[in-house]
């Protein structure tokens, strides 16, 4: 198989163009934002834009230590795309200071003992000191599975015999677990303390299932982004788009399971510490943002994708995953917002915190596309990924 | 025992075979005509020219109408024929109908796969005059078994058994009944 680069082709120059002027005009609205508005609601915003993508970066490097685990035949043409997301990951730790420093705008735990002196029960998990460690936890066990499970996969590209394949076959089982807990306890940490009497056991689920939605969607559109150019022919067919429309459609189901099982539980039970997640969440005009999740995050997509052959039709795949990622965006901003303002606030700084790590992220992922194959040309599993039919 | 014609068998054993064999036969006007394998071959269908099956409207009706039935069952039981106040809750609430939407969803659209599977396949069928040829049985286990059907347009049995015999067929038979 000879090697595909990418590099100096059009698709990189436009992923730059795109990602600078995402990063200038985010990095003025998110500057003005900070003159203008008050500055918890600019953290808040920041967070938004940070969780996102640096949920894609860890979740597109799961993708692909679950194609491993599994021994997937499919998607040893579509794997690398979802790496070179995952070159985000190390940038993950930067991304963090902010959210650390600034943690006693964010997190009302931080003075827990100053204003909330009957939350001391949460005292030995939410304190600084842990809160910290764990934040340098979470970085430091996702760049070393990033250098294990994609640096890997990169090294099968210039191996001689398939141990680097073999080594990932046996890693991606305990990444697998240290994911799971990872990201678990990041959306504990980052996203449910913001309300730190509250809490959701399904939480870490949720966030998970809403990422990985988020990351197929991504893969898909560069996917057809690549495919339009011509880059993947003869690797990837409408076979693959099939297979990832599949994923795509499943999983938004299992989004919408988690979120219902953690709502009608609550519901049910009806317990002012637990119902107090909704009740702020449902009034104010922030409802508008939970009814756009169920539209936009399941019942739009779900009979989008319902039919088979719509997962071949490029245009109608390709709006499909931006509904998706917007719809994730919608469902992230439902999280963190309401816990800020009890009526509804949104606008052009929540837009351009999105827009800057959005411009950052592609400027990482293009450095990423430019650097390594578009392809895994030499994995065992490729052959059979080019004569799939699914 | 009359000498009704029902179909002429030819085996294969070769799937490659099969699939250039099938595809000939779509082209030279066949319509009724069945390959049993006895596994699934990739690519046989297209080249049989088979039509993609209604079957997930089947399983989309079943769905819709399970999903109905679970709406009206759970208003009409609850808040309309036989009210009962359960812990304070609202007699009919979406929120604790999905479950049972959702539940019924699923079973009435496993249903009506099952079942129009079986219609579409024209199951159960207790017989078929095809039993009685003795190769017919090696579908099952080692053989690919093409039959063009007595009841197609274009069917004569020279020139059926000739073609099947151009195509590279083992023992290229007439089942009669």
């Amino acid at each position: 198989m000879t090697p595909i680069q990418l590099q100096g082709t059009p698709f990189i120059s436009k992923l730059q163009k795109i990602a600078i002027a995402s990063i200038v005009i985010g990095a003025v609205g998110f500057a003005a934002a900070f003159a203008m508005e008050d500055h918890t609601r600019v953290l808040a915003d920041y967070l938004i834009g940070f969780v996102f993508f640096a949920g894609i970066a860890v979740t597109a490097m799961f993708f692909s230590a679950l194609q491993y685990l599994v021994k997937a035949g499919w998607s040893a043409s579509v794997r690398r795309i979802a790496e070179n997301f995952a070159g985000f990951v190390p940038f993950i730790i930067i991304g963090m200071i902010p959210i650390f420093v600034f943690r006693g705008e964010l997190y009302s735990w931080v003075h827990a003992l100053d204003i909330h002196p009957e939350s001391v029960k949460n005292a030995p998990f939410l304190n600084n000191t842990f809160f910290g460690i764990r934040l340098v936890l979470y970085c430091a066990l996702w760049f070393l599975m990033y250098r294990y499970i994609v640096g890997n996969s990169k090294k099968q590209d210039t191996a001689s015999d398939y141990s680097p394949t073999y080594k990932n076959l046996k890693r991606a089982a305990p990444f697998i677990v240290l994911y799971a807990f990872t990201i678990t306890f990041a959306a504990f940490d980052l996203l449910m303390s913001l309300q730190p009497h509250w809490y959701s056991t399904i939480f870490g689920v949720y966030f998970f299932a809403g990422n990985f939605v988020a990351t197929l969607s991504l893969i898909c559109i560069f996917m057809i982004n690549l495919y339009k150019a011509g880059h993947l022919k003869g690797y990837v067919t409408l076979e693959h788009f099939h297979d990832v429309g599949k994923f795509m459609f499943a999983f938004t189901i299992f989004w919408t399971y988690i979120a219902f099982s953690q709502y009608f539980l609550i519901w049910y039970a009806n317990m002012p510490e637990e119902t107090i997640y909704y009740t702020i969440r449902l009034q104010g005009g922030w409802e508008w943002f939970g009814w756009g999740s169920i539209l936009l995050h399941f019942v739009v997509p779900f009979l989008t994708l319902l039919r088979q052959d719509i997962k071949r039709r490029l245009p109608i795949m390709m709006f499909a995953s931006c509904l998706l990622l917007f719809a994730h965006f919608i469902d992230l901003c439902w999280i963190v917002l309401p816990v800020f303002s009890n009526t509804l606030r949104f606008g052009f700084p929540e837009i351009s915190a999105w827009l800057l790590f959005f411009g950052l992220f592609i400027f990482v992922v293009a450095r990423q596309f430019g650097a390594n194959n578009l392809i895994a040309v030499n994995d065992p599993y490729l052959k059979e990924s080019i004569e799939m039919v699914s | 025992m009359s000498t009704k014609p029902i179909a002429v068998l030819g085996n294969y054993k070769d799937p490659d075979l099969l699939i250039t064999a099938a595809s000939r036969i779509r082209e030279s006007g066949y319509k009724d005509f069945d390959i049993f394998t006895p596994y699934p071959v990739h690519g046989l269908d297209k080249a049989m020219g088979v039509k993609r099956t209604i079957l997930p409207y089947i399983s989309f009706g079943g769905g819709i109408f399970g999903l109905a039935n679970a709406i009206f069952l759970i208003w009409w039981t609850g808040a309309d024929h036989y009210k009962l106040n359960i812990g304070g809750k609202p007699l009919f609430a979406f929120q604790f109908s999905i479950p049972v939407m959702f539940e019924l969803t699923i079973l009435l659209t496993a249903i009506s796969t099952f079942l129009g599977l079986w219609f579409l396949c024209g199951l159960p069928k207790w017989y078929s005059p095809l039993q009685n040829d003795k190769g017919f049985m090696s579908a099952v286990d080692n053989t690919f078994v093409v039959g063009i059907m007595a009841t197609d347009q274009r069917f004569s049995l020279e020139a059926t058994k000739k073609l099947m015999t151009e195509l590279g067929a083992d023992d290229v038979r007439l089942v009669q009944e």
